[in-house]
């Protein structure tokens, strides 16, 4: 296993090394730069030009690119061309804020989304499976930023027991936990209907399937047969999917993170991405990749744990 | 197995509601934080960039932070743009030569700089604006007059023109590059400091969190007196439903509103009242005259008459929005209404464009910014020139690329608002000068390429005498509208929101206030009833 997980580690280096470099080369393409944003609409173009030249952005494209890399390489993520704060402080800053957001969700979708399926496949063609089907619809159709306004609606501006901004302090749990109710469940509950229909497809065709018609046969109780024969082999694809939407989370946050004006990771990319903060942009890409990549790494490794047949090495 | 499946989906159920009641008691809710003389204010802007004066301000949101932290050595009167109403601030008196190039300021002596930086000095004054000189500063055009600044003595500062310039107090008051740093903590932060402002001004800069807020205290040893506020807080709030809900929620004492009637009066139920600010922000369509048929002054003046301004009020709200008619808009010093009008005339616009062999109509492009002040402004010109067959081809792109576009020729007709110190000069020289048409290394915003006030602008510029002065402006106004170089839309007021125990004395008796500054000023007398 130890091997396995090195191989995948190391085949990750040119997926982002790939990344790295369409970022680079991408946001460059595109119109307006670093030093127009700074001088806004004030700045002449005497101004604006003089202001690239400092910044390094007259240089050659290959000599900023290799600069860049080099950096990287040795784990200096550079300074924000606007602001001229070092980023890697700045994404520390951040990374704690979409880390409970992402994990919160992913919690919420999970206890969710999985007992809802299980409910529904079992109770097959029941109030239960309606009810259970019809919420997941809902929730699939129901974009998160405005699901993020109806909560704060109610649970902030009617029955106001939740804030309605803000991430709260780094150091002090309660309020952050406190600030995280919210955006957790307007994200986790969309990704739930997501986990529910999953378990529920793949729990019906688990149910159909030979050995669980055999292990009932032999009389074990349907609590034995749904959760030991049943769920455990309905796993893996609810695993995959959540591991998947785990990725999407980070990045998708952006909506639920303006909505409550929280600090996060997403916001912090997209405020760069308008402002044409190049190093900023590359830097959180990096770590998005690399988030991606081992969370993909986690799920396959957690497929063993379900399935004995899977082997690493 | 019923059971089973309902006792797991009730286990998490319990388990998820435990976990929030339990959070939920365990916190007092954010609506009863202390008001205790703690005022919050929240901006439209996502974000900051820069708390230099000298290298920052270009966002909406950093001019009111600006004039709370730091102060020119005039001020303009709080709730005034007149520059009549210059005030000492910084320089307790001044004195100007007889040919009125040397300018002689007698500064306030014992005024502290925060976080013990020290006495503010001539150096400091000296240095803050010789930065605004520097190649890379957004202010330098501002300062191109400004021939030599000296520092004679500890407490005095003289600053020699090339040319005698009758709005001069407007370039060390408290605006734009105006507002003076201490030379120590720029020295001592270097590029940080643009992050760690120090000024003299009511209140100091505490702390910023990227994208959230910055914290402001007050100064305790403000030369005016001690402030009434202990603290401000300024939010980045740039999601209108989040601003809405925060206001209504009373997480914040004051906003910048939408510049929308629909959005004031919803925020209005909260109880808050809206202000208005002048002189406003004025909006053009700007026709590029070196695009054919645009080059053919017939068909632009056929587009002005088929431009129906009074939609346009009503798209924004007629009572925050006003007409105009002039190049340089109502309130700025220079303005006359007494130019050519082209009111609204679908008859004549096709008329005049039939005239030019147009009749049949003809495509235009675009670049539009995805903000919808903007996109929504355009798409309503759109659907008013199809009526004389003219198709306007919109290309919607985020802020960034609208600026960088439309600075690269990349648009025939460009929408532009824009809040600049109220003078006739300053509008003239940035839109109409040949020196500022875009794609030129002098370039700022005239994207019409039109050069023909380029003498009477710079006549108007260096005359002595105020009253030949605004002859030369009505003149150029006059010229630019025959010529239908600019298409005017409106007028809008800066609009703000407050809670009414908020309390800004310097507004009192104020019918109509202005601000430079894009809020009202927040002052040592400011205080939460």
């Amino acid at each position: 296993m130890r091997r396995f997980a090195l191989r995948k580690v190391v085949a990750t280096l040119p997926i982002l090394l790939g990344v790295v470099t369409i970022v680079f080369f991408a946001m460059r393409l595109v119109p307006g730069d670093p030093a127009q944003v700074v001088l806004g609409e004030y700045g002449s173009a005497q101004a604006i030009e003089a202001l690239r030249k400092e910044m390094g952005l007259t240089r050659p494209l290959l000599v900023q690119y290799l600069e860049f890399l080099g950096s990287l390489v040795r784990g200096d993520l550079g300074k924000s061309y606007i602001t001229k704060r070092q980023i890697l402080p700045d994404l520390i800053a951040e990374l704690p804020y979409t880390a409970d957001l992402t994990i919160a969700s992913t919690l919420i979708s999970v206890l969710i989304g999985i007992p809802a399926g299980i409910v529904s496949a079992v109770r097959r063609n029941s109030l239960a499976d309606y009810v259970a089907r019809t919420l997941a619809l809902a929730g699939l159709s129901t974009p998160p930023f405005y699901l993020a306004v109806l909560l704060l609606l109610f649970f902030a501006l009617k029955v106001p027991i939740f804030p309605i901004m803000g991430g709260g302090d780094l150091a002090d749990l309660g309020g952050r936990l406190h600030h995280l109710v919210l955006p957790a469940f307007s994200l986790g509950l969309i990704t739930a209907s997501l986990v529910a229909r999953m378990t529920r497809a793949t729990m019906l065709e688990v149910l159909g399937e030979d050995y669980v018609r055999t292990a009932r046969a032999k009389g074990l109780s349907p609590r034995v047969v749904v959760n030991k024969h049943a769920l455990r082999n309905a796993l893996i694809p609810i695993v995959t999917v959540v591991g998947l939407y785990m990725g999407v989370t980070l990045g998708g946050a952006v909506l639920t993170e303006t909505v409550f004006n929280r600090p996060g990771l997403g916001r912090f990319m997209i405020g760069a991405v308008l402002k044409r903060d190049y190093t900023i942009i590359q830097s959180t890409m990096v770590i998005f990749a690399t988030f991606v990549v081992l969370v993909n790494l986690a799920v396959d490794l957690i497929y063993g744990m379900f399935d004995p047949r899977i082997k690493y090495d | 197995m019923h059971r089973r499946g309902k006792h797991i989906l009730g286990s998490a159920v319990i388990l998820l509601v435990a976990a929030l009641a339990a959070v939920s008691l365990s916190i007092a809710p954010t609506g009863a934080q202390s008001r205790l003389q703690h005022l919050r204010i929240t901006d439209t802007n996502s974000d900051m960039q820069s708390l230099d004066p000298q290298f920052g301000g270009t966002l909406s949101g950093e001019p009111p932070l600006l004039d709370m932290i730091y102060e020119g050595l005039v001020r303009l009167r709080p709730g005034s743009t007149d520059l009549k109403d210059i005030e000492p601030a910084l320089a307790e008196r001044w004195a100007a030569s007889a040919d009125r190039l040397v300018w002689t300021f007698f500064l306030r002596r014992g005024v502290q700089f925060h976080k013990g930086f020290g006495e503010f000095t001539s150096a400091d004054a000296k240095f803050s604006l010789e930065r605004n000189q520097t190649a890379t500063s957004p202010w330098r055009s501002s300062y191109l007059n400004v021939a030599q600044i000296d520092a004679p003595n500890r407490y005095t500062i003289r600053i020699t023109l090339k040319q005698p310039d009758l709005f001069f107090f407007i370039s060390v008051a408290n605006y734009k590059g105006g507002f003076i740093t201490s030379r120590a903590a720029v020295e001592k932060y270097g590029d940080q400091y643009k992050l760690n402002p120090v000024g003299t001004g009511p209140f100091q800069f505490e702390s910023y969190r990227p994208r959230e807020k910055v914290e402001l205290s007050r100064n305790d040893k403000y030369w005016r007196g001690k402030p009434i506020l202990e603290r401000v807080t300024w939010f980045f709030i740039g999601d209108t439903s989040a601003r809405e809900l925060a206001v209504r929620r009373r997480a914040v004492d004051m906003a910048v509103a939408e510049q929308s009637s629909d959005w004031i009066k919803s925020v209005k139920r909260a109880g808050v009242v809206a202000i208005g600010l002048g002189p406003g922000v004025p909006q053009y369509i700007h026709l590029n005259m070196t695009i054919k048929p645009l080059d053919d002054v017939r068909v632009r003046r056929g587009l002005e008459y088929a431009t129906n301004q009074e939609e346009y009020r009503q798209l924004r709200g007629p009572d925050i929005t006003s007409p105009v008619s002039s190049p340089v808009p109502p309130g700025y010093f220079g303005a006359t209404e007494d130019v050519p009008k082209y009111p609204f005339n679908l008859a004549r616009a096709k008329s005049l464009l039939e005239e030019a062999g147009k009749a049949g109509g003809f495509s235009l492009k675009a670049v539009v910014s995805e903000l919808a002040g903007i996109r929504t402004v355009m798409e309503l010109l759109q659907e008013q020139w199809r009526k004389v067959n003219v198709n306007v081809e919109l290309q919607v792109v985020d802020h960034a690329s609208f600026h960088r576009l439309i600075r690269q020729d990349k648009s025939d007709v460009i929408f532009y608002s824009f809040a600049r110190a109220p003078l006739a000069d300053v509008v003239l020289s940035e839109f109409f000068h040949s020196d500022a048409t875009v794609g030129r290394p002098t370039a700022i915003t005239n994207f019409s390429h039109y050069d023909k006030v380029d003498r009477l602008i710079e006549q108007a510029r260096t005359t002595r005498n105020p009253g030949e002065q605004v002859k030369l402006y009505a003149s150029i106004q006059k010229q630019i509208m025959d010529d239908a170089v600019v298409i005017p839309l409106m007028n809008t007021l800066w609009m703000l929101v407050s809670y009414p125990y908020v309390e800004l004395p310097e507004l009192a008796g104020i019918a109509q206030p202005s601000s430079l500054n894009y809020f009202v000023p927040i002052t040592e007398r400011t205080r939460l009833k």
